[in-house]
């Protein structure tokens, strides 16, 4: 009987083992959480780089649209970055609100408004005068900033 | 510079009859601190609620209040001179020896422990401000004046540190008005009514006697010097 025990205690431990190491495959939701920091902290330097343009009054249009373009190329994967089970139960820092869950239409419509707006920005940025690029990147920042204000904890986010 | 000796007598009923009213802070000094008072909080209410624009400005002010009092503690009056109010080791110990003791005389203008709190506001004040310049939101948007001049990681990071000494601030703003309600209750000095006011009651033995004063008009240069160097570095493209 003990001897038995021990086999099928090597075996369950071995189903166990196994398991997890199939479940190590899939990204763990500090991993996830981690991954969209990073996704966000590169959409963040992307707008510095537009603002530093902006900023210097003679933009500089290649500047301005390569990085319109990494903020473009993000913005429709956002809802992708909040699977279930990736806020604060997940035991990691995170500013994202538990009303992206609670309130998923919300949250889809409010991540919505910024791929248009990045979109735009490459375009104006290509034919605009520098006044409509800065018109047109605040349009951006409000896109960001209307979903920040629903669904971002303030001063949590880490830096 | 004119010299003034601005030692008035009591006015009887409203302070003990041994104790002269006697002028310590010029109205540059006065000025300068209530506005940097109404500032930090205008600074931190902003900073609170998203209203980047006016903490900017709110900043801007501030620097330039700061660069002003660095003038002031040279070319101010008496009190407000860096050489009169920051003391060495030995002083500020023999104060420190009598703080508790309230037959020690009042000092007219910072005392010798006060003075290094003041310096200490000064700096971190400085250091917050200049950091500022430097610093930008987390979403890579709003930022200060000089933010372009380094990537966002460390504008990151100095956000970071413009967080923390801002938090240091709070530490030695609390301290400096504990040490004020310390001297209103135990040792009966209104400490705010003379940075109201600028005179102090002190006993007549320790009332000094010719206190320098200079000009508020000497405050002039040093304000446009200030502000100078502030919108050179706010509207200057670097």
């Amino acid at each position: 009987m003990r001897s038995r025990d021990m086999v099928s205690g090597v075996v369950l431990g071995g189903v166990m083992a196994i398991s997890a190491a199939a479940m190590g495959a899939d990204p763990s939701p500090a991993d996830i959480i981690k991954a969209r920091q990073g996704h966000y902290k590169q959409m963040g330097a992307a707008m510095k780089a537009i603002g530093d343009q902006l900023k210097s009054g003679t933009p500089d249009r290649a500047v301005v649209i390569e990085n319109a373009k990494k903020i473009a190329a993000f913005a429709p994967q956002i809802p992708k970055w909040f699977p279930k089970g990736t806020g604060g139960e997940a035991g990691v820092k995170t500013a994202a609100k538990q009303e992206i869950w609670a309130q998923p239409e919300d949250f889809a419509a409010a991540a919505a408004k910024l791929p248009p707006e990045a979109d735009k920005l490459v375009a104006v940025t290509a034919t605009g005068d520098a006044a409509s690029i800065g018109d047109q990147q605040k349009a951006l920042v409000g896109a960001c900033a209307g979903c920040h204000k629903l669904f971002r904890v303030k001063d949590e986010h880490p830096q | 510079m004119s010299t003034r000796n601005n030692v008035r007598a009591s006015d009887a009923g409203n302070v003990a009859p041994e104790t002269l009213r006697v002028r310590v802070w010029d109205l540059p000094t006065r000025l300068f601190h209530w506005l940097v008072v109404a500032l930090f909080a205008v600074s931190w209410w902003t900073a609170e609620n998203d209203k980047l624009e006016w903490h900017r400005r709110s900043g801007y002010a501030i620097l330039t209040l700061i660069l002003f009092r660095i003038y002031w503690g040279f070319a101010g009056s008496a009190t407000a001179r860096f050489l009169s109010f920051v003391r060495g080791p030995k002083a500020f110990l023999a104060y420190a020896a009598r703080l508790l003791d309230k037959g020690a005389p009042a000092t007219p203008g910072h005392n010798p422990m006060g003075g290094w709190s003041v310096l200490a506001l000064l700096l971190l004040l400085l250091i917050e401000t200049c950091l500022g310049l430097f610093a930008i939101d987390v979403d890579g948007d709003e930022g200060g004046p000089l933010d372009n001049l380094v990537s966002f990681d460390t504008a990151r990071t100095i956000a970071g540190w413009h967080e923390a000494v801002f938090n240091l601030l709070l530490v030695v703003v609390t301290l400096h008005i504990a040490a004020i309600l310390f001297y209103l209750v135990y040792k009966r000095e209104n400490l705010v009514a003379a940075m109201f006011s600028g005179a102090k009651p002190l006993p007549i033995a320790a009332a000094p006697q010719g206190l320098r004063f200079v000009s508020a008009w000497w405050a002039v240069p040093g304000l446009l010097i200030a502000g100078g160097i502030v919108a050179w570095i706010a509207l200057g493209r670097f």
